[in-house]
């Protein structure tokens, strides 16, 4: 175990990687000698030689055809879109072809290859670049959404996300990189897709959640112990795959059930979580679920981030509204 | 939202009013404007007493509570036996290649899979097989047409320390027999940890029962409804059996009873069927027990 922040830990998970097999390649917008925007792969290029980690144009769509490219062609591709609003220029070559080579090649070329971005917002970053379209991919079979919230989840889930015979989308939650240091277990460690996690047990209701929004669940269920309610943390981990079970099983022990994402509300993966709760849970739950997101407008700038934002204090009035329902 | 106050009963409070028998108007609401919530519903059920009994009781008897579900198997048995006209029958079995083939896999299969390979996986397996060669059996009346299901879910019942369930194997005749091994392992778990969720128990289209882990040679069980018939396994004895060459030899015998609903079949389609099952579980082959 060492402790390390979300950054380190891709980091690690990305040298492990490239020294366990020497197919994994990384590429990506001033990932080399600059360790990328966020230096998650700082000191790599050293490391493993130019041949392995290099840096592409301000293209994106170039970056993930070509990831496609060096799939087919046997190698293991990482590539780096610097923030996950800038994979708009790339949503051809990641929705319609990378989800798709697989099926359309009759299952010759299955296409390992994961495509790493940062997203969310909180950190006063420019437009674009806190979006959260994750919800978008969900509507792209073929392609796995993944999303850890925690240091050890970061590295577990990106070594299985490499090492996944499928297309992954892996989205950090920026505003998370540097906050904490926790521990990561050493060596090879995986996290397997599917599987939610809780991040906090509680009786009263089910918070659930992924990505950065894990984080402000949990500071919202401290408050809420404070004042006598208990509530349960859910990371789903994986979009797509979505843990149905897991998810069921938590809602059910706890009839209640609250929804928070970052992205906009319309068309938000919280809907799909409530979609499913609704036709697998229905008859267990004990009051509507509510979801508590970002509004639907377009993402302002920093200073009125917060207002757009779910936060600790929209979390709290929800989850009492459900519990008094 | 319309306002309907108190007089609200989620989703939630409806099962449970539902599946414990419990008038969710004779439990005190909490919720907003005084509603029953599921939280109400449960404490209500936990601190149930039996109700004032008027049963005049001497000296030497003592009233036992009664669990709401044994209270709803109970109401369950009765109508069944109201509702269908039961027939029996009852065949013997020479399973002794099913006993040598499971003795052969046991082990390495648990090392494999870590769920036990008992018998009734490769029972269930030949029956779903047998079902599709007899559809009549895995049918239910309905309005009093007959309804035959194309889905085959079978539904297994499960001892638990409450009473009993019948747990449902959705599509079972999709699943190998490790497919069969590891849901029958989860779903025993969920059962008796009270982890089972309403699907679990719904939707069964004709039942296996297995009696034998009570070391019964012979038993009569009462049909599942709407189901047409529901099968029972019983204790693999090992006995002498008289051999085609006229020879006495020691074979592994197990007893296989069905109980049938009489409005949906006679005696010659239920033991045709029954015929069937025994005839491939007595020429069971390596293409049955792939695993």
């Amino acid at each position: 175990m060492a402790l390390m922040n979300i950054v380190e830990a891709i980091r690690a998970a990305l040298a492990f990687e490239m020294e366990r097999d020497e197919r994994v390649i990384l590429l990506g917008l001033d990932i080399g000698s600059l360790g990328g925007v966020f230096r998650a792969s700082e000191g790599l290029l050293d490391r493993f030689g130019e041949d392995r980690v290099f840096n592409m144009p301000l293209a994106e769509g170039a970056i993930v055809g070509a990831s496609i490219g060096l799939a087919i062609s046997g190698l293991v591709p990482v590539a780096e879109i610097q923030f996950l609003g800038f994979t708009h220029q790339a949503f051809h070559q990641l929705g319609p072809q990378l989800g798709r080579y697989r099926f359309r090649s009759r299952g010759r070329y299955p296409i390992q290859a994961t495509i790493r971005a940062p997203f969310g917002g909180g950190v006063r970053t420019p437009e674009f670049h806190a979006d959260s379209i994750e919800a978008q991919f969900a509507q792209s079979p073929g392609i796995k959404i993944v999303c850890p919230s925690t240091p050890a989840d970061a590295k577990g889930l990106l070594l299985t996300a490499i090492r996944d015979p499928d297309p992954v989308l892996f989205l950090e939650p920026q505003r998370l990189y540097r906050t904490e240091r926790s521990e990561v277990p050493d060596g090879d460690y995986t996290v397997p897709f599917g599987e939610c996690r809780v991040a906090r047990a509680g009786s009263d209701i089910t918070l659930v959640a992924w990505s950065a929004a894990v984080e402000l669940c949990q500071r919202a269920a401290e408050q809420l112990a404070q004042e006598g309610i208990s509530a349960e943390v859910l990371d789903l981990r994986t979009l797509v795959p979505l843990d149905v079970d897991g998810l069921v099983r938590a809602v059910t022990e706890t009839g209640k059930c609250v929804v928070v994402h970052e992205a906009p509300l319309t068309g938000g993966f919280g809907a799909e979580v409530i979609a499913t709760l609704q036709e697998e849970a229905f008859w267990f739950l004990d009051a509507p679920v509510i979801r508590v997101t970002a509004h639907d407008t377009i993402y302002p700038p920093g200073a009125l981030e917060d207002q757009y934002l779910p936060s600790v204090d929209r979390v709290v009035r929800a989850v009492k509204r459900t519990v008094d329902a | 939202m319309p306002d309907i106050g108190a007089r609200r009963l989620s989703p939630a409070v409806r099962r449970l009013a539902r599946d414990f028998d419990l008038d969710p108007q004779s439990v005190v609401g909490t919720g907003k404007q005084g509603r029953v919530t599921r939280r109400n519903m449960l404490s209500a059920l936990a601190t149930k007493r039996a109700p004032q009994s008027t049963t005049e009781l001497d000296r030497r008897e003592e009233l036992a509570r009664i669990t709401p579900m044994r209270r709803a198997i109970a109401r369950h048995m009765a109508l069944s036996l109201a509702t269908s006209p039961h027939a029996w029958v009852l065949f013997e079995v020479d399973v002794t290649r099913l006993v040598e083939y499971r003795a052969l896999l046991a082990k390495p299969f648990e090392a494999q899979h870590g769920v036990p390979l008992t018998y009734l996986p490769f029972v269930i397996s030949i029956v779903c097989r047998c079902l599709k060669d007899h559809p009549r059996l895995n049918s239910s009346l309905r309005d009093g047409d007959l309804v035959k299901h194309q889905h085959i879910n079978i539904g297994v019942a499960i001892s638990v320390e409450a009473g009993l369930v019948v747990a449902a194997i959705p599509n079972a005749d999709k699943l190998d027999i490790t497919g069969l091994a590891k849901y029958l392992a989860d779903v025993i778990d969920r059962s008796r940890t009270k982890r089972l969720r309403a699907e679990d128990v719904r939707g069964s289209t004709f039942t296996v029962n297995n009696s034998g882990v009570i070391g019964a040679v012979t038993s009569r069980p009462i049909i599942n409804q709407p189901e047409a018939g529901i099968m029972t396994t019983q204790k693999i004895v090992t006995r002498a059996v008289v051999a085609d060459n006229d020879a006495i030899v020691t074979r592994s015998m197990m007893n296989m009873a069905l109980s049938f609903d009489h409005r949906i079949l006679n005696l010659f389609e239920a033991g045709a069927f029954m015929a069937d099952v025994k005839r491939r579980l007595e020429t069971l082959s390596d293409a049955d027990v792939v695993i």
